[in-house]
């Protein structure tokens, strides 16, 4: 699925895609345009089928694996439209993943749970997800879930679902008291990132101000220094050369002006060496950052924190009202199953422990593999410094807790650019593929290799989309097939593109 | 009439990282103390003299101290110098930080549009073609000045019909070495008739690329995979323009080391870390200060994590930078007895 066409559900400017092609970032910071196209498109894609209005658009079957050999028009489909369902129905059918593992390879959306769970069926194959979570249950952890979800060997099935819909409900009511007060929230956030612009904008004044004074201030040092020693040599000559010095100006001997042409040289010269001094001073005064821009500058790294963890909140808590979604329609499904067991329609209950053994093999075997391809790729993408912290980061991620940190940030990257990886291996017509935050957490040593992995990625995948803050893409610019941003045009704002990196030259004879 | 010529000094690069945050004014000022040896007068700098255009006051400082010291020994010096796309703002609107040093004494910088400068009483004439001026359409049109004696071109970008060994590498350009080089259709057009020397800035590794038109390469081994530079001298170039002779002037840039694969898979950590302390032991004048490459076959997560424990963190307080790969499964057949614990494959060399 590639995205042609990325749109908010209120606002004019959307990014059109069709024609963009390998590493894409949308740059901007803030970034809420951002989140609302994030938004819309999560929320077109949780709508089933029932959206109203205009939304993000998709091509099927021009590209991805193989799709550059094949004939024919790609079909083009409105996100959360009927037609987008159909091709998405086809699509999670060829790889029996689910509607919200699908998410989490395209978008990034989801827990780590629902990662994993999605890598681990593209691992294992379609037959054999199928197969796995028939025998695991039509619903819950299933082929890529926890294997402690499976029963236990003197666990009855019925007594099984009926956890698994206490762990469901309990899920329901957290995620539903989770939402509380997301208003509130948001209108601060809007309040604080008007009051950051403000600030930033002071901070970014007071530094020009204070790099140009410090320039100043050297360069007029510089230039008292060269008259000084241009004086004092004069003096030196006339020194040396008495009543014969010559004059400056005509040329002929001093003779009796000698002394008054050498006091009035040593005046010059003590002059000079004053206001030198004066100037040296002003350069030394200025070497520091001056209090009030360091001041500005604190207030501005506090909002933008404060701002950011706004964010991140608001941001979980979009993620959760997903969630919140799909643990209500599992809740349904699982009091379905409830019922189907209660009507006795289950399999022996020897036949089903064997294949739930052997599901739950396969699905722990697939898991490890996840774990060891995902610590290969962080390994990469950091040099090997998260080495030996891993096996903690990991287990802290997969426990649900996204930190904001750097080493959070940079195994979720990892961990998405392996989900991608997975599902072009196993023939996943992604199409392109959306890493919505994160770049601007990494530090200075993993972000070039972090870019060039994913350029790699987009030599296999179409498009890959990344959310980039200005310090990030001119940063590496050359790393980038294509950056957007937002302008002001005096009307409002309209998204402007640029192909950035290096000039072409084409030297000629 | 001789002139020097550098590129992508890239200062201001790790910043915020652990070992190499000196190391491009390290190289930078090594590189004019030799300029102002061999006294020139005329020094280009091709591009990227900033790793990104939002630098912060160090990498400004170290800049206007080499040119201070340089015309200190060489008093009529002029250094002229295009910005590179690490020195252009993504804010068309912003002149970016060569606009501050180009107010500096000696300095002449063109930052969004081409200048000519006319020097020695018009016998050199110094074309310069910044990032900006370089991409916009419609081109500019470079075509050197009759009346001088000598034409100097300077420019910053990649070529359009680069043939075999002249492909980028530059931070962040991993993949773009395999990939091909941008059509002539969209590209500047650059006549080379006429000009005595053209300068040019974006590529890491020195290459001349017709008669009288070179890139110098960077003064460092830097971006995502130094390790790629490891046997490529670093330096800069100094062209006679009337004999048309280009020398190679090599600086001291970090030494890049990358061992053959440590094996573990027959073993453990253990095994792991007794190979590795082999290789380490048989890298030639030791692994301090370099730039150390270490791939490890063989190991999963937890056995990585107690190599990192054991060995690694202690090499990593000794070199400038460490890179770990993990490589999966078994040595390919053949090469296993080799790859146990063999020392660096590829060893920079430093002049």
């Amino acid at each position: 699925m590639k995205l042609e066409l990325l749109c908010t559900a209120t606002r004019t400017a959307a990014l059109e895609l069709s024609d963009a092609r390998g590493l894409v970032a949308f740059v901007s910071d803030p970034d809420a345009l951002w989140r609302e196209y994030m938004a819309a498109i999560r929320a077109a894609l949780a709508s089933r089928g029932r959206l109203r209005g205009r939304g993000s658009v998709v091509s099927v079957g021009a590209e991805g694996r193989g799709g550059r050999g094949r004939r024919g028009a790609p079909a083009v489909a409105t996100v959360g439209s009927a037609d987008f369902e159909s091709l998405l129905e086809k699509m999670l059918a060829a790889h029996a993943l689910r509607r919200e593992e699908f998410a989490a390879v395209w978008l990034g959306t989801g827990r780590a749970e629902t990662w994993l769970s999605a890598a681990v069926a593209l691992l294992n194959g379609p037959e054999t997800t199928r197969r796995a979570r028939g025998d695991l249950g039509a619903v819950g952890g299933g082929a890529g879930g926890r294997p402690d979800h499976a029963p236990a060997r003197d666990e009855s099935a019925a007594a099984w679902v009926r956890r698994l819909i206490r762990e469901a409900t309990s899920d329901v009511q957290r995620l539903a008291r989770a939402q509380v007060g997301t208003a509130e929230l948001e209108a601060r956030a809007k309040e604080l990132r008007e009051a950051a612009a403000v600030k930033r904008g002071d901070a970014e004044a007071a530094a020009m101000a204070w790099v140009r004074e410090r320039q100043d201030a050297e360069t007029r040092l510089l230039l008292y220094r060269d008259r000084e020693r241009e004086l004092r040599e004069r003096l030196k000559r006339i020194r040396d050369a008495g009543r014969d010095a010559g004059c400056v100006n005509c040329g002929r001997p001093l003779e009796d002006r000698l002394d008054a042409v050498r006091e009035a040289r040593r005046e010059e010269w003590e002059d000079v060496v004053q206001d030198g001094k004066w100037w040296r001073r002003r350069r030394d005064q200025l070497e520091l950052k001056p209090d009030e821009l360091k001041e500005i500058e604190s207030r501005a790294l506090s909002l933008g924190a404060e701002i950011e963890d706004l964010s991140e909140e608001l941001e979980r808590r979009k993620v959760q009202a997903l969630e919140l979604a799909a643990a209500t329609d599992r809740l349904t499904q699982l009091r379905e199953l409830e019922a189907r067991i209660a009507e006795g329609t289950g399999r022996t209950r020897q036949t089903e422990d064997a294949n739930r053994d052997e599901a739950v093999r396969l699905v722990e075997a697939a898991r490890e593999r996840v774990r060891a391809k995902v610590h290969a790729k962080l390994i990469a993408l950091t040099g090997g410094r998260f080495a030996g912290a891993f096996p903690e980061l990991y287990a802290d991620w997969l426990a649900g807790n996204r930190g904001s940190g750097e080493d959070s940030a940079v195994l979720e990257t990892a961990a998405r650019i392996t989900l991608a990886e997975i599902a072009v291996d196993a023939g996943v017509a992604l199409g392109s593929v959306v890493l919505p935050a994160g770049l601007e957490r990494l530090n200075g040593e993993d972000l070039p290799r972090t870019l060039a992995d994913l350029a790699r990625l987009a030599r296999r995948i179409p498009l890959v989309l990344v959310k980039a803050t200005p310090r990030v893409a001119a940063g590496a610019p050359e790393s980038f097939d294509l950056l957007y941003s937002l302008e002001d045009t005096g009307k409002g704002q309209r998204v402007r593109r640029r192909r950035p990196g290096p000039a072409a030259l084409w030297l000629q004879g | 009439m001789t002139v020097a010529h550098l590129s992508d000094l890239h200062l201001g690069y790790g910043a915020g990282t652990a070992g190499r945050t000196s190391d491009a004014a390290r190289v930078f000022e090594e590189a004019l103390a030799r300029i102002a040896g061999i006294g020139p007068r005329l020094v280009v700098i091709a591009g990227d003299v900033f790793d990104h255009p939002d630098v912060t006051a160090p990498p400004i400082a170290t800049f206007t101290r080499a040119i201070h010291k340089l015309r200190e020994r060489v008093p009529d010096v002029v250094v002229a110098v295009v910005a590179g796309v690490r020195d252009t703002p993504l804010d068309p609107s912003h002149q970016g930080p060569l606009a501050v040093v180009g107010a500096l004494q000696s300095v002449e910088a063109a930052t969004v549009a081409s200048r000519r400068l006319v020097l020695l009483d018009g016998d050199l004439s110094v074309t310069l073609v910044p990032h900006h001026a370089a991409r916009r359409a419609p081109p500019p049109k470079l075509a050197p000045d009759r009346a001088a004696k000598w034409n100097v071109l300077v420019l910053h970008g990649v070529p359009a019909t680069a043939g075999p060994g002249a492909r980028g590498s530059q931070p962040g350009r991993a993949r773009r070495s395999a990939a091909p080089s941008p059509r002539a259709g969209s590209a500047l057009p650059v006549p080379l008739t006429g000009w005595d020397y053209v300068a040019l800035g974006s590529r890491h590794t020195r290459a001349q690329i017709a008669e009288r038109a070179h890139y110098c390469g960077s003064l460092e081994r830097i971006g995502p995979d130094p390790w790629e530079e490891a046997a490529v001298d670093k330096g800069f170039l100094t062209a006679h323009l009337e004999s048309g002779e280009v020398s190679f002037e090599p600086v001291e840039a970090r030494a890049a080391v990358s061992l053959a694969p440590v094996d573990a898979t027959d073993g453990g950590t253990a095994t792991a870390a007794r190979r590795l302390g082999e290789a380490l032991a048989g890298v030639p004048g030791g692994i301090d200060g370099k730039l150390l490459r270490v791939p490890v076959r063989g190991l999963g997560p937890d056995a990585m994590a107690a190599l990192d424990r054991e060995v690694l963190a202690r090499v990593r307080r000794r070199v400038a930078e460490l890179r770990i790969d993990a490589l999966p499964g078994p040595a390919p057949a053949g090469k296993a007895a080799a790859a146990k614990g063999a020392a660096g494959s590829r060893a920079g060399r430093s002049p």
